[in-house]
């Protein structure tokens, strides 16, 4: 890496190191007020950044786009505004606990191709509401409009008396000079969303991360399900911004009994199921051999568009692409990750092999991410939940928006969906301001009554063992 | 006014005073370049600041840098602010 770049990046660094010192003396009102004004700028601006990132990706579409600016901007302010942030949050005079929140540092946030606008706006909300400068890095294919919506909020938070420099964004860097501005000293955390690759050099630079894993989400239509209504969710939550959501239904369960029904009602609401032939044609421009991943040319893209490159002649009006497969797994691309209108499905003897089908798609890819069943029938939904290895399993609703919080469910609304250790990931959360504070306990004196009553010279007696002493310490309490 | 000065044989003390925000700063940076005198040290007497922004924040790295580690420092600032220099390191500016 040249002189030029390297300093480039130490300036960056100390420009966010001095907002963080200018921002630890900000009150929660304060903060408050600067979190108002960029989430309503945001919220302004939905539609132009929508727009025009739909323009620079080429990938989903605008309308649906602008939702996800909905939900980056209207919805997490409304999850935030009451939260406290700002020094001492809670205080418990049984515990002799109180808790105060500070904020982290320097956060470097890596931006998606795929959600760029929301994202950015998300992770500015949530960085500044406790009160952390943050360091937008976007994804080449969506610079521009990624620096935009950094700009107005960076605009609206000054304009609100926040720090200079609490929002700063770089171009592009190179693989080297990304590297090196995340092993940086003075950055505090990487808030990580992208490529696997991507979220694995920010846990191995050695500065705390908080990624996201890939998903392959399944989504098994249980037999009590109400089947035209499990669909309709279906279709909408997986052709939603043509499938650039990474918590979007990946593969489809259904036991036989009732799969004539539900392929009945798919093709009833525009699902289009691909012959033997035409799926071979599909995988050919959907996946990469060579990366063993999706194709990045059919990523957010419309099945008018994917028919055409892949030669295959569909109907007008179809708006999922629809693969039943008999495999999982490497052999069968389609039952991978595919952010596109293109869904795998599957038929399963009875409930125990819809289990085990779904298991095997979960950790084909998306372990750690999402699941969804749609169900009536309780016990079978903890048994599936149970089963599954995913941070979050939604119940009969749209995979796309229940997973993102807020709409569907109580979760917290975000674009950062955790997805635990199996995903490589520190949590199985929903990424929100709250993981962006280090939280310091005030301790009281509350002496152990049990300890004190045992004393400790028993401990001294060699021949008293584990048993008499749990007995002894647990006498008459 | 944030800004009253006195000036010794070999050193002009700065006191300074309230709320030093970014239109104060704006304000100040062209007083404290009118006093600056490069053969003489520069002191900020900061017992009285509350707040400090980053534009005050970089008038006094630009000070620092100016005149020299030895010839410029910041006196007695209140705990809240010595933590600010602190975790922006620059602590080397904080003299007592």
């Amino acid at each position: 890496m040249e002189e030029k770049q390297q300093q480039q990046i130490e300036e960056i660094l100390e420009r966010a190191t001095f907002a963080a010192a200018i921002f630890n003396q900000y009150d929660q009102a304060q903060t408050d007020r600067i979190v108002r004004a960029v989430y309503k700028a945001g919220l302004n601006n939905r539609v132009k950044l929508a727009k025009m990132a739909a323009e620079e990706t080429q990938m989903g579409n605008w309308q649906d786009k602008v939702k996800k600016n909905v939900v980056a901007t209207q919805y997490v302010y409304e999850n935030l505004k009451n939260q406290k942030t700002v020094g001492i949050i809670s205080e418990d005079v049984q515990t002799g606990i109180i808790e105060i929140a500070q904020p982290i540092g320097p956060i470097l946030a890596v931006i998606p191709v795929t959600n760029p606008t929301s994202t950015i706006m998300f992770k500015i909300l949530i960085a500044l509401k406790s009160r952390n400068p943050i360091i937008i890095s976007p994804h080449r294919k969506a610079a521009k409009c990624s620096i935009e919506a950094a700009r107005i909020c960076y605009e609206a938070a000054l304009s609100a008396d926040a720090p200079e420099d609490c929002i700063q964004w770089s171009t592009h860097k190179s693989r080297e000079e990304t590297q090196y501005l995340m092993q940086h000293p003075k950055l505090a955390l990487i808030l990580a969303t992208g490529g696997t690759g991507l979220v694995h050099e920010a846990y191995s630079s050695g500065t705390p991360a908080l990624g996201v894993g890939a998903g392959n989400v399944p989504v098994y239509i249980e037999r009590s399900a109400d089947i035209p209504f499990a669909v309709e969710q279906l279709i909408h939550s997986k052709t939603f911004d043509n499938g650039t959501i990474c918590a979007s239904e990946q593969a489809l369960v259904v036991e036989k009994e009732i799969a004539a029904k539900v392929k009945e009602e798919m093709k009833n609401q525009g699902a289009w199921f691909l012959n033997p032939e035409e799926i071979k044609m599909v995988e050919k421009v959907a996946w990469c051999a060579g990366t063993k991943s999706m194709s990045p040319e059919i990523v957010g893209q419309s099945v008018k568009k994917i028919a055409a490159l892949a030669g295959i002649n569909i109907p007008e009006g179809i708006c999922l692409l629809v693969a039943p497969l008999e495999k999982i797994g490497e052999d069968e691309p389609l039952s991978s990750e595919i952010l596109a209108p293109i869904l795998a499905y599957y038929e399963a003897d009875d409930f125990d092999d819809a289990i085990r089908k779904c298991i095997d798609l979960n950790y084909h890819g998306g372990i750690g991410h999402t699941a969804s069943i749609f169900s009536y029938d309780e016990e079978k939904i903890r048994k599936f939940s149970i089963m599954m290895n995913a941070g979050r399993i939604v119940v009969n609703m749209p995979s796309s928006q229940g997973a993102v919080g807020f709409m569907y469910n109580t979760l917290e609304p975000s674009l950062t969906l955790g997805c635990g250790t199996s995903g490589k990931n520190i949590t199985t959360d929903n990424v929100s301001a709250r993981h962006l504070l280090n939280i310091q306990r005030i301790t009281r004196r509350r002496m152990n009554e049990r300890m004190v009553n045992m004393g400790f010279d028993i401990y001294y007696d060699e021949s008293i063992d584990a048993d008499t002493l749990e007995s002894e310490f647990n006498k008459n309490y | 006014m944030n800004l009253s000065t006195e000036s010794t044989i070999d050193l002009v003390t700065c006191h300074l005073s309230g709320r030093l925000d970014t239109i104060v700063s704006l304000q100040l940076e062209p007083e404290i370049d009118k006093i600056t005198d490069t053969k003489k040290k520069l002191e900020f007497d900061f017992s009285d600041v509350d707040y400090i922004s980053s534009s005050f924040l970089r008038i006094c790295l630009k000070k620092f840098k100016e005149l020299g580690e030895g010839n410029f420092w910041i006196k007695s600032p209140k705990p809240d602010i010595a933590k600010v220099f602190k975790i922006a390191g620059l602590e080397k500016l904080v003299q007592g």
